[in-house]
């Protein structure tokens, strides 16, 4: 295995031609995959040293974002973190400081599930393999994620950030040597549409957040009050416009293999005044289409609701 | 830090803070090997090939260790409760078998940890797969095998057994089942280990809490004289109960470093630990409590099944002692251990105490609730009297709930489920005490020598240990004031077999057997030499001292100076020595999300005379924390349909982190005990985890109306 410091985007982009390469950026993920034989690159080509990766500058009417910032560094910008809350939120509730200190935004986007049996190269996997049927015992199975998405795997996406930035429309900036492209966030997780997701040899270089709707939030349940992924989680902005709600996102978190949006709870809330009530009524129509498993959505629907509720509260400040 | 004082830190604090301390892993030479294992995948069955020539053929290669080239140089282990000093019998590369998921079947040792990982990713194997049980639940109960019973009194109407109903009692009574999860210590620091064969010895590095017990067990299994093996463990990064026993892979890097004439040191990885050692076993409870109408407890029936290995039989029965500190004239106890395709589980921090009083004191809790008795009232009326019971533990206990209970403001209040609220975050309030307690141990057979320097310093040896639970700071103060010197003119080593004798640090004895045999060397080096303090000698002048337990017999001490397990038990009848507390909890709950938070804890506890009190509060609270830590999250989450545990590493396995750690306030009553010799001091160590999960539980039905039996908590028990 070679290990290659890349100082421009075109250096890397060239590094990476060689077969079985893999950007390495903060390296909490895929130093973490290499280490348990997940993930075996021929050639890891750094690009933490790329200053281009690193910027933050305004860009119509939004903000563009080098994927190599640090989730620390990102957070901190006043900026950003006054006009997207949800992606301050977001970033600050998830891992500890010195993951998010090490962590980028790029790297943070793409990270694996975090299913034991993915985790073995010795289980057997689906998601890992198509050919192996998944270990993830039978009745647990339900456990993992509220909503499929037609695919065998129940581990749900990990993320914190990407639930807000599709919440917030956020694009990626995928460069290759075949030049530029962007692709929705929300695009960007579906793993069933292997155009979307980033190629060999592409590079996620920037974020691109577009001008904001609205006041924004993400909240995230978890097993303990720090250092935990979600056991759900909700994102959601709003224009409010004379009381009434014209334009509204709503995003599901760790309950499918993706940020989910939920058009049933947008619809919800969509022409009402955005209150307690209405924002119940979301969180219960978010979870509408899944059978039983009262519980589950209970806290679900409860963390949709919580999310537009702390919308509201930010949009009467 | 005052000089000689007893108030102030600890006297490692300031080196671990700042991270001066060399654990075992930081030590070794330019000379060391590196070795890394291999785990089974499978949880029962035979490995049918094992392919290592891969690895074998790498540069860098010196030795892949498995079952086939093991040899004979390796002996037999003999398990703690066969009166040796190993976790397992079960020597994992003795043959083919696989008794657990996780197993070590190859050890490969090369020049660098990067060659041996390497190699190591190369071998491969086949394992003939029979089909594994894991789970209490998993089967009939045709393996139960029982490990403890008790019969007081005629039996109780109702009881498991006897068939008949309740009949037509008056009064209240709760049949109920509990159940906890399989556990992990989860130390800090990872086992480790360094082997070195040098001068004819081996010498043996490992973060331990029985050097003197590993060097015997080392003797014995590689065939070797005892005075040729030593084990050093000068730091421990915590313990819990993990390290207290041989574990096979310190054999096998020692093996491995006599065949190869080099050092060879192994760090084990932190999700590879669950396998390695023991674990806390799985635990599940049926008890019936019933009461008169005026809340005097007429009967206990308490049935308890754990899970045991298939190799060794692990009896850790806990309701004895749930007994003891109430008089309860009719009691029926039996307990079971239910072989399981999984390591040997063992001792984690009060073993025998934690899962038995989880159980018993939430049917306490239950049972106020139907007899509309304040769960506190409750156990007051039913401490057993004097004479009944151990005497002195239960009136201490009497001023632990009353004091804990002033300084929580108990009598505020409203014992009506979900009446109380947080009207700032909204949370609903919730507040639930349990009593505490575990057994005085007396210890084992403890020696200690003291060297007076011509510098004017004292140096205190002994093979004891500090796994953070401030031993050798117990000790440097005792030293101190018995010299009337100042703290910085005593040292203290500690954690090496070739020091005077000292036992395992287990059974929350060790501290004070320390100080009592310190408290002797230092009484003979005066007497050998009255002006010692004010005028160092010219040569070094040493003292030893002995510490005997009170009970234990000449046997007794011939078989620890031998360097086998002798420890001193608890008494018996009214001279039972007990440490006893209480607990008090507020939580707070967002029923709408299902979040649990604990924003309170007192805790008042009775542990005797206090040896140092800031290592004391720090053991206390922190038993108290990881008790609401086993009640909110700590899970291994066996999966018995593969055989293993899912939730290994810190990311999985979730304790408490310092974002849920509320306000814990502990008091401590301070008073000698009569019955501790010189020394006065009472177990601490593993008393305030013990009641604690249950304060929690209780808490939360109080806040929510809902009963959580089975540990640990999850978010749907608390919706609402």
């Amino acid at each position: 295995m070679s290990y290659r410091r890349a100082e421009s985007v075109a250096e890397a982009l060239d590094l990476l031609e060689e077969p079985d390469s893999a950007v390495l950026a903060g390296g909490t993920t895929l130093v973490d995959l290499m280490r348990v034989g997940v993930a075996n690159p021929r050639r890891l080509v750094d690009v933490s040293g790329i200053e281009e990766l690193h910027g933050v500058e305004p860009a119509a009417g939004g903000w563009r974002l080098g994927a190599g910032l640090t989730m620390t560094d990102a957070a901190r910008h006043p900026v950003l973190s006054h006009t997207y809350p949800a992606f301050a939120d977001a970033l600050n509730l998830a891992a500890s400081g010195q993951i998010r200190n090490q962590a980028t935004l790029g790297g943070n986007l793409l990270q694996g599930p975090r299913c034991v049996f993915y985790r073995d190269p010795r289980s057997a996997c689906s998601r890992r393999d198509p050919r192996d049927a998944c270990s993830v015992h039978l009745a647990e199975r339900a456990a993992h994620a509220l909503f499929r998405d037609g695919t065998d795997c129940v581990a749900p996406y990990p993320g914190d950030l990407g639930v807000a930035l599709v919440a917030l429309g956020a694009e990626v900036e995928l460069r290759s040597p075949d030049g530029v492209r962007r692709v929705a966030v929300d695009r960007l997780l579906d793993r069933d549409d292997p155009s979307t997701t980033p190629g060999r040899g592409e590079i996620i270089t920037h974020l691109l957040i577009p001008e904001p709707l609205g006041p924004s939030a993400f909240v995230k349940r978890r097993e303990r009050a720090s250092f935990a992924f979600a056991s759900a989680s909700a994102a959601a902005t709003c224009r409010i416009v004379d009381g009434q709600v014209h334009g509204v996102t709503v995003v599901i978190g760790a309950q499918s293999t993706r940020p989910r949006r939920s058009a049933a709870a947008e619809e919800a809330v969509t022409g009402r005044a955005l209150d307690a009530a209405t924002a119940r009524a979301a969180g219960e129509a978010a979870v509408q289409a899944v059978p039983g498993r009262a519980q589950e959505t209970a806290w679900c629907a409860a963390t949709v609701a919580q999310a537009l509720s702390t919308v509201r509260e930010r949009s009467t400040r | 830090m005052t000089d000689g004082s007893r108030s102030g830190a600890r006297i490692d604090a300031i080196a671990k803070v700042t991270g001066r301390v060399r654990y075992a892993s930081d030590h070794g030479s330019a000379r060391d090997l590196h070795g890394v294992l291999v785990q089974a995948d499978a949880a029962k069955g035979r490995i049918v090939r094992l392919d290592t020539g891969a690895a074998e053929a790498q540069p860098g290669v010196r030795l892949v260790l498995t079952h086939h080239t093991i040899g004979t140089g390796v002996g037999v282990g003999t398990f703690l409760y066969d009166g040796g000093h190993f976790h397992s019998s079960f020597a994992p590369l003795s043959g083919p078998d696989v008794r657990f998921h996780g197993q070590m079947i190859a050890l490969v040792v090369a020049e660098t940890p990067e060659d041996a990982r390497y190699a190591a990713s190369l071998i491969t194997w086949q394992i003939e797969r029979e089909p594994a049980l894991v789970g209490l639940a998993d089967a009939g109960r045709d393996d139960d095998l029982e490990i403890y019973r008790l019969d007081v009194g005629d039996s109780v109407a109702g009881q498991p057994g006897t068939g008949g109903g309740g009949g037509d009692f008056r009064g209240a009574r709760v049949e109920r089942t509990y159940s906890t999860a399989e556990q992990l210590h989860q130390p800090l620091e990872p086992y480790a280990t360094r082997a070195e064969w040098t001068g004819g010895r081996l010498i043996v590095e490992s973060p331990s809490q029985w050097v003197v017990g590993e060097a015997r067990g080392l003797a014995e299994v590689l065939g070797l004289d005892p005075s040729a093996v030593r084990v050093v463990s000068p730091v421990v990064g915590g313990a819990f109960g993990s390290r207290v026993l041989l574990l096979w892979h310190t054999v096998y890097v020692a093996e491995a470093a006599r065949r190869l004439g080099r050092p060879v040191r192994l760090h084990v990885g932190r999700a590879q630990m669950a396998t390695l050692g023991s674990f806390r076993a799985a635990t599940r409870h049926s008890v019936l409590v019933e009461a008169d109408t005026d809340g005097r407890v007429t009967g206990y029936c308490h049935q308890v099944r754990s899970q045991t290995s298939r190799s060794d039989v692990v009896p850790l029965p806990g309701t004895s002692l749930t007994s003891r500190i109430y008089d309860i004239p009719r009691q029926h106890h039996r307990e079971w251990v239910v072989p399981r395709d999984l390591p040997t589980p063992g001792f984690m921090r009060a073993p025998l105490e934690y899962p038995a009083a989880f159980a018993f004191e939430s049917a306490m809790d239950e049972l106020a609730l139907s007899l509309d008795i304040d769960p506190l009232d409750l156990r007051l009326r039913n401490l057993a009297a004097p004479g009944a019971g151990p005497a002195p533990a239960t009136r201490h206990l009497a001023r632990c709930l009353r004091e804990g209970a002033q300084r929580f403001g108990w009598d505020r209040r409203n014992r009506s489920p979900g009446s109380m609220r947080d009207a700032v975050t909204e949370e609903v309030l919730g507040w639930g005490m349990a009593v505490a307690h575990y057994p005085g141990y007396r210890g084992g057979l403890t020696r200690c020598r003291i060297t007076a320097t011509p510098a004017g310093r004292f140096v205190v040896s002994l093979a004891a240990h500090d796994p953070g639970t401030g031993l050798a700071s117990a000790v440097a103060v005792a030293v101190a004031e018995a010299l009337g010197v100042s703290l910085h003119r005593v040292r203290v080593e500690l954690g090496d077999s070739d020091l005077p004798l000292a036992p395992m640090a287990a059974g929350s004895a060790s501290s004070g057997t320390a100080v009592a045999a310190a408290l002797d060397a230092v009484d003979r080096l005066v007497h050998s030499c009255a002006d010692v303090v004010r005028h160092p000698p010219d040569r070094e002048l040493t003292a030893d001292g002995t510490h005997v337990p009170e009970g234990y017999t000449e046997s007794q001490v011939a078989a620890a100076l031998d360097g086998n397990f002798q420890q001193s038990g608890a008494g018996t009848g009214a001279d039972f020595r007990l440490s006893v507390g209480a607990h008090f909890v507020e939580v707070g709950v967002d029923v709408v999300a299902g979040r649990v938070r604990v924003r309170r804890m007192v805790g008042a506890f009775d542990v005797g005379a206090v040896l140092h009190p800031t290592a004391l509060s720090g053991q206390l609270e922190a038993g108290m924390l990881w008790g609401a830590g086993h009640a909110l999250m700590e899970d291994a989450r066996l999966d018995g349909r593969a055989g293993r545990f899912l939730a290994t590493g810190l990311t999985d396995y979730h304790v408490l982190v310092h974002a849920d750690t509320p306000s814990v306030d502990v008091v401590v009553l301070g008073d000698r005990d009569p019955q501790g010799g010189r020394v006065g001091a009472k177990g601490a160590g593993e008393l305030g985890v013990v009641g604690s999960s249950a304060a929690v539980t209780n808490a939360i039905h109080h806040a929510t109306g809902h009963r959580v039996r089975d540990l640990p908590v999850r978010a749907e028990d608390v919706l609402g």
